[in-house]
């Protein structure tokens, strides 16, 4: 039997968009640490810690890790929508992962609030 | 329509040529995906390093070994083949190098430059 | 000296799953592209199944998948082929019979655009002009023959081609966008505006590799794309 056209669901745009959003910040980001390190290397513990207790380090990092995060959602449910026929194991490993994520943000925010 | 579905089917991915830039594009899936499952270890080392001094100077230690420093190189490529891959798709879709021959070019370069930072990352580290 | 071929086959009346058979042809057959040896190998063993039409390229009938790679036979010079060569059906469809497969989902997914002019002014009486810059931007959309080469080798369609339009749809769907006679441009983006219709593209890029008129369909869904981003912004 041949599915019933459905329409369209009209979204899609945004995650496409945050796909690329979230890409660009965390090339340039990635792009500023890497730079940061090869010009002076931090291999003490002390002026590591002082290093990322500036404020300015740690917006970076939350955006870094909040760009990651929510492209790695973008990205792996794109790979299930590829890849996932049954529609409940869909929703079971969608689920999943936004659990998992969500956790894994709520981690990042733990080491980027904390007193250190 | 039912006897339709009994129909077969010819869709054998070892006989269908993919062109280098589907290769290029299924290499920044499968990496994409693994960085993800990267992510907890790295938040991991990032917790371990800022924890204390006695905590950071073993997470030196431990990508400073052979193994982590061969893990580290792998994780690098990872990294840098979905970064270039990454770039190219995002030139692609604002209409930079959509032509055949340059979309061809353009997925060996991600490939090539990969492999060439694996290199001089690999120097740098030795 | 003979010239080796391995062609797919399958009879539902007959044949539990497909199978690979081979053929031969003399070097001296005369045959100069892929279509004229199929024709020749039909003599041999009239069972043999497959479609064709014009025999040069405009009618696109005779698509199939040459040595793994998707194209027209009629237009494929037999002399730079790999031998055996192989020639099975295009990749992901129903095979109906041998190299024969059943397009009816692409052409609805075709059909799904509206590939056609949508207009509500009065029909005035001469036409409906366009500036020659206007015309221009249809240059290399109109020109689809519908073979179904880009569609069948795009990874996206044969994981969802009940949900993705495919590059040869989303290419027509462009063509009607770009066309300053249309009046049914925000219906259009409303339609393709869809986590499978549109953004199932990953710009793999398969189709443009392909496409035996050379066109390029992932630009076409770029601009679509674009088109939505200048929408919403």
């Amino acid at each position: 039997m041949r599915p019933r056209p459905t329409g369209s669901a009209h979204s899609g745009l945004g995650e496409w968009l945050l796909q690329r959003v979230t890409a660009v910040y965390m090339g340039v980001f990635v792009l500023y640490f890497v730079l940061r390190f090869a010009i002076a290397p931090i291999d003490v513990y002390a002026a590591w810690k002082v290093w990322f207790a500036s404020v300015a380090v740690r917006i970076g990092f939350a955006l870094f890790f909040a760009s990651a995060l929510l492209h790695s959602w973008v990205g792996m449910r794109s790979v299930f929508m590829d890849y996932v026929k049954p529609m409940w194991l869909r929703f079971v490993v969608q689920l999943v992962t936004a659990t998992v994520l969500l956790i894994l943000a709520l981690w990042v925010a733990q080491i980027l609030l904390g007193n250190t | 329509m039912e006897h339709i579905s009994k129909r077969p089917v010819y869709l054998n991915l070892f006989k269908i040529r993919l062109p280098i830039g589907g290769v290029v594009s299924i290499l920044h899936r499968v990496t994409g995906v693994f960085l993800v499952l990267l992510l907890p270890p790295a938040i991991y080392l990032l917790q371990q390093s800022l924890q204390s001094a006695a905590t950071f100077e073993s997470t030196v230690r431990i990508l400073g070994s052979l193994p982590g420093r061969a893990l580290l190189l792998i994780v690098t490529w990872m990294f840098v083949q979905h970064l270039y891959s990454g770039i190219r798709h995002l030139l692609l879709d604002v209409d930079i190098g959509v032509e055949r021959t340059t979309a061809r070019r353009s997925a060996w370069l991600t490939l090539v430059v990969s492999v060439v930072t694996l290199l001089l990352i690999g120097l740098w580290m030795t | 000296m003979t010239i080796r071929f391995s062609i797919y086959r399958y009879n539902p009346e007959n044949d539990r799953r497909p199978y690979m058979q081979s053929y031969e042809l003399q070097n001296d057959c005369g045959a100069v592209m892929l279509l004229d040896a199929l024709l020749l190998i039909k003599q041999q063993d009239d069972s043999l199944s497959f479609r064709r039409s014009c025999r040069e390229g405009v009618c696109g009938s005779d698509a199939v998948n040459i040595n793994g790679r998707n194209g027209l036979a009629c237009i494929t010079p037999l002399k730079d082929l790999k031998q055996p060569v192989e020639v099975r059906p295009l990749p992901g469809r129903p095979v109906i019979r041998d190299l024969v497969v059943d397009l009816s989902q692409f052409y609805a997914q075709y059909r799904a655009v509206k590939p056609w002019l949508i207009n509500n002014d009065p029909v005035p009486e001469i036409e409906r002009l366009q500036s020659p810059a206007e015309r221009d931007s249809l240059d290399g959309l109109y020109e689809c023959i519908l073979c179904a080469c880009c569609s069948t080798s795009c990874p996206s369609f044969w994981w969802n081609p009940d949900r993705f339009l495919g590059p040869a749809a989303l290419l027509q769907a462009w063509r009607f966008l770009a066309d300053s006679r249309d009046q049914a441009t925000g219906e259009r983006l409303d339609d393709l505006e869809d986590p499978y219709r549109l953004f199932r593209c990953h710009t793999i890029m398969n189709c443009v590799e392909v496409c035996p008129k050379e066109l390029n369909p992932t630009r076409a869904i770029s601009q679509i794309k674009e088109m939505l981003v200048r929408r919403s912004l």
